[in-house]
């Protein structure tokens, strides 16, 4: 039997574990928007000339010098449907659940990667310069989300499978702690199920690894499917609060 | 009638007529001022380390497209200004300034002997400060593993530093510095002015003598050379006056005079001893009253844009490097240049001395 949520759920290769996980316990979203994470890299929104707002990938992933024409070609299309399933969502009024840029490894990676071409440990820098630098890294995902604010009833973010190695967990939890703040800010709620999969420093717990498999980035269907599970929970807690408030 | 002697056949740099007094009714360079002991070329890469004047050397470096090595480099996507605020690319390492030769040794015998470090902090309420550079993060760091995290990032970035480049340029600033009596360490100001807290059984004042400071150079250079037996050094001398002196009974004019003698002194006869050492007259060029130029903004110990420039123009001019075009304006309009210089540089210069005239209430 299958169950529509009601909601859109935006996000990269974490959401595909999700969306996946999900369908095949019959949960389904009412609109999936996932596309692996460079997609939405430097992507933006714009306002068409008929008003509509459209989603863009960012210039560079339209190189086709850079990536050459078959690639181009296929990260247009990619980006084609990204679009209209987003006027869809929008055009629905679905509340939005999304990860996009809440997984921290992207800039842990970028930072450590970075250091080492320069012959430096990246993980030696304190949580202070970590959150510096996360608050520059981040203005991108703020623009996104800030048409997700506007365009949406609600917006909801999730973090992603928290998988940190020992010497950079602070630089990861920097990058959270920026990324949580802004988006509540902006009046986004955070759905944070961290401690729920992980131990108290966080980080993921081994049951939810791949096994076969692990890619010590992504988390199994276990962690899919509970995700899903609690987002359900917390969108019929929400739907439940709003009647109150209403009483 | 006079006959031939030594001064008969000296070139005109050895007269200051036709020397430091045509250059300053011209405006125009000295002529032969430097003569470098070595070859220095764009490749070659150059650190750059010591007090504030430092660091409009590094920047000039930049601006003449010397191949000045950065060797601690901010976090990818930090920006330009928030990596200055956290002291990366103000010297070649994040070191903050290093004012005194013993405070560069300290630094470079850790460097070597990373164990041999001291391990005293500055609480700053919740927050912790090292006292070899109180000012290197801004807030203060949230634990003290971080404090010592970020200790090791930069002795090992001086240790590949060192190990990759030519040149070191070093720029003496003062004889004065304060140390813990009890454990020998260094600090980069006085506890109770940028942190930690004043104890006068555990703290005493130094102002480092001639021999001290030839002594240090000596360390340095051997430290220097047991990372990288081909380097070589460039002494410089700040010609940013003293914030305050703490020597008993001193004026800050005549202690100035003191330190910086002592500096010069000690740096000439240093670079003399070795070939591989070469000393550079920035102090000349900026605080020699004959060259009749406004080097100082209104402070009277910031150096203008404009005094920088013409230091480096001699710098350029010494390795027989043609520099960019850099337009020396008129003395007249030096004032407006040094105005709209101020206005860039005063939040841009990171002189940690200065903190020290907050103490100054101007009392007799």
């Amino acid at each position: 039997m299958k169950t529509v949520i009601e909601a859109a759920l935006v996000g990269d290769s974490h959401a595909s574990v999700m969306i996946k996980s999900g369908e095949a316990r019959g949960l389904e979203f009412r609109r999936a928007i996932a596309a692996a994470a460079p997609n939405f890299i430097g992507a933006e929104f714009t306002t068409a000339q008929d008003g509509r707002t459209r989603f863009q990938i960012s210039s560079l992933r339209q190189d086709e010098a850079l990536f050459g024409a078959e690639r181009t070609e296929r990260f247009a299309r990619k980006a084609a449907k990204l679009d209209v399933l987003f006027r869809q969502a929008f055009d629905l009024r679905l509340p939005i659940y999304a990860n996009v840029g809440m997984t921290a490894i992207h800039f842990v990676r970028d930072l450590t990667t970075a250091a080492q071409a320069n012959g430096q440990d990246g993980t030696l820098i304190s949580a202070r310069i970590a959150r510096a630098a996360a608050r520059d890294y981040i203005a991108g995902y703020l623009r996104f989300y800030g048409t997700l604010v506007r365009m949406a009833p609600q917006v909801t973010c999730v973090f992603g499978p928290t998988r940190f190695l020992p010497e950079n967990r602070h630089i990861w939890m920097a990058y959270d702690q920026v990324m949580a703040g802004h988006l509540a800010d902006m009046g986004i709620r955070i759905l944070d199920l961290r401690s729920a999969f992980g131990g108290d420093d966080l980080l993921l717990d081994r049951r939810y690894y791949k096994d076969p498999g692990d890619d010590l980035v992504h988390a199994n269907d276990r962690w899919g499917l509970e995700v899903v599970q609690a987002i359900r929970k917390d969108l019929a807690e929400a739907a439940q609060s709003m009647a109150t408030d209403h009483i | 009638m006079s006959s031939v002697n030594p001064y008969s056949r000296l070139p005109r740099r050895a007269y200051w007529r036709t020397s430091v007094a045509r250059a300053a009714r011209t405006g125009t360079v000295l002529p032969g001022l430097w003569t470098p002991k070595f070859s220095l070329t764009r490749d070659d890469p150059i650190l750059t380390a010591g007090s504030c004047f430092a660091q409009h050397i590094s920047r000039a470096l930049v601006q003449a497209g010397f191949t000045w090595r950065q060797a601690e480099r901010p976090p990818h996507g930090l920006n330009d200004k928030t990596a200055r605020d956290f002291g990366y690319g103000i010297f070649s390492f994040r070191t903050g300034n290093i004012y005194t030769t013993r405070m560069l040794a300290q630094l470079l015998d850790w460097t070597l002997e990373p164990d041999s470090q001291d391990h005293e902090t500055w609480a700053d309420g919740d927050t912790h400060l090292d006292p070899i550079r109180p000012q290197i993060e801004p807030g203060g760091f949230e634990t003290i593993e971080e404090l010592f995290m970020a200790r090791r990032a930069t002795l090992s970035a001086i240790r590949r530093g060192v190990q990759e480049s030519s040149v070191f340029i070093f720029t003496l600033g003062l004889t004065e510095g304060w140390m813990n009596c009890r454990t020998g360490l260094r600090y980069a100001a006085c506890p109770g002015t940028m942190g930690g807290q004043f104890d006068a059984e555990l703290h005493r004042f130094e102002n480092l003598q001639y021999p001290d400071i030839l002594n240090d150079l000596d360390k340095i250079r051997t430290q220097l050379r047991q990372i990288n037996p081909a380097i070589r050094m460039l002494l410089t001398v700040s010609p940013v006056p003293l914030a305050a002196t703490a020597a008993a009974d001193s004026h800050v004019l005549t202690a100035t005079t003191h330190s910086k003698s002592v500096l010069r002194a000690a740096a000439g006869h240093f670079q003399s001893l070795h070939p591989d050492v070469d000393y550079f007259p920035s102090y000349e060029i900026v605080t020699n009253p004959g060259l009749n130029r406004q080097m100082f903004q209104d402070d009277r110990r910031s150096v203008t844009a404009d005094g920088v420039d013409y230091v480096m123009q001699h710098f350029l001019q010494g390795l027989g490097i043609d520099g960019p075009t850099v337009d020396l304006p008129d003395l007249q309009d030096s004032r407006i240049q040094d105005a709209v210089a101020k206005a860039t540089e005063a939040q841009d210069i990171i002189c940690e001395e200065i903190a020290l005239d907050r103490f100054n209430e101007d009392r007799d």
